[in-house]
């Protein structure tokens, strides 16, 4: 196991996300491996004087302040009422799979560029697509780079082109799409790598 | 799922601030209040901003609540609005004073507002507290609000996935992340407590 991936694990094992195996697999590696010991030393540290600061509050005046604040401004808020839309949904599903659409389009142009992986991958599964890009990707971090930003910005494109009346806005979501990039890529390529169980 | 996420019934709460009850929405505010601040001033790291946000926080639940379709707890939803808006007014504050001011300004602040001794009359558990509210404070957004909840507030990563709108993954590697850069960052001071904890 690399000292990345041990350390992924450490992270994992710490929140108590970490299944049986994983658990042997990773002390195997904590026992042959300083550094891993010394990080999963200074993380057990970090974690306990983190959950030990206390939580900061206000005192019953701030909050009496505040609460008639909040009171004055409900007043001048609209009226909260129920509404109930006709095919709820349908319009966001719709932008999902204009989404997914072309999200295989662009994988298609990709594997059509790079010549070795040729048009019969296009046919592959979603899944397969997916995984045969992983595949062609893992040595080259800037061509993966490139990729997850092309279809970023295809899919982009789509919903602000076609959706625009899209009942919440997509993009103004600080996490929508945010799955796809920078780190989530590596933390992807990296279950998808040689030490993947 | 965590007990505290849905410790209470706010169903019938939720209902009638629906129906145009704003008592029954304070008193939706009155019960979660004091986690959502905590929440938010993990974030911001400023009393008066994270008092303004808690209020624009229960505001912007008040006005949405037509829109809100009980798929999650009340709570896990408003919880969910508060990050949002916490997050967008950080990026907003970095927007405004650049990146390496607004690192500056925050970090001297924090270091004002916290009244933290001098190192001569520290021991050696306060400094290392005090480095490390600075260094969560320095770390990206999205790492800290996964930090904070699943640190500070105790969350699953399921909850904070759920809240953050991305999956557990996400969250296991923005945890993993953070972990990496928080103990790179206090590596110096860890030492000096060794790893008796």
């Amino acid at each position: 196991m690399k000292c990345e991936r041990a350390r992924k694990l450490i992270s994992d094992d710490i929140d108590g996300r970490l299944s049986g195996k994983r658990v042997e697999a990773l002390e195997r590696h904590i026992q042959s491996c300083a550094a891993c010991r010394a990080y999963r030393g200074d993380v057990a540290i970090i974690q306990a004087r983190s959950k030990a600061q206390p939580a900061p509050s206000l005192s019953p005046e701030d909050w009496a302040r505040i609460e008639r604040d909040l009171e004055r401004e409900l007043g001048r808020a609209p009226r909260a009422r129920y509404r109930t839309a006709l095919f709820p949904g349908i319009r966001l599903r719709l932008a999902w799979v204009g989404a997914a659409v072309l999200l295989v389009g662009a994988m298609v142009f990709y594997l059509t560029k790079s010549g070795s992986a040729g048009l019969d991958a296009a046919f592959l599964s979603y899944e397969g697509s997916l995984g045969r890009i992983y595949g062609e990707t893992r040595d080259d971090p800037e061509l993966a780079d490139s990729f997850n930003r092309l279809v970023l910005a295809d899919i982009g494109d789509t919903i602000r082109a076609g959706h625009s009346e899209l009942p919440v806005d997509l993009l103004a979501n600080p996490y929508f799409l945010e799955g796809w990039v920078g780190d989530t890529w590596d933390y992807r390529r990296d279950e998808n790598g040689p030490d993947a169980p | 799922m965590n007990e505290r996420m849905d410790d209470r019934n706010d169903e019938p709460l939720v209902d009638l601030a629906r129906n145009g009850q704003p008592e029954a929405f304070m008193e939706l505010v009155r019960r979660h209040r004091e986690r959502i601040f905590a929440m938010i001033y993990g974030l911001t790291r400023d009393r008066a901003d994270a008092e303004d946000l808690t209020q624009e926080t229960f505001l912007t639940a008040y006005r949405a609540l037509p829109r809100f379709r009980q798929k999650s707890s009340f709570y896990t939803w408003v919880y969910r609005i508060a990050v949002n808006t916490s997050l967008n007014f950080l990026k907003k504050r970095s927007r405004e004073k650049g990146r390496a001011t607004f690192d500056e300004n925050v970090a001297a602040g924090d270091q004002a507002t916290r009244a933290i001794p001098s190192p001569e009359e520290t021991s050696v558990q306060s400094e290392l507290e005090a480095k490390l509210a600075e260094a969560v404070e320095a770390l990206p957004p999205l790492f800290k609000a996964a930090f904070l909840m699943v640190v500070n507030q105790g969350l699953s990563h399921a909850e904070a996935a759920r809240i953050l709108g991305c999956t557990e993954n996400t969250v296991s590697w923005r945890m993993h992340k953070a972990r990496k850069l928080l103990q790179a960052k206090m590596r110096p001071f860890l030492n000096e407590v060794g790893h008796e904890m």
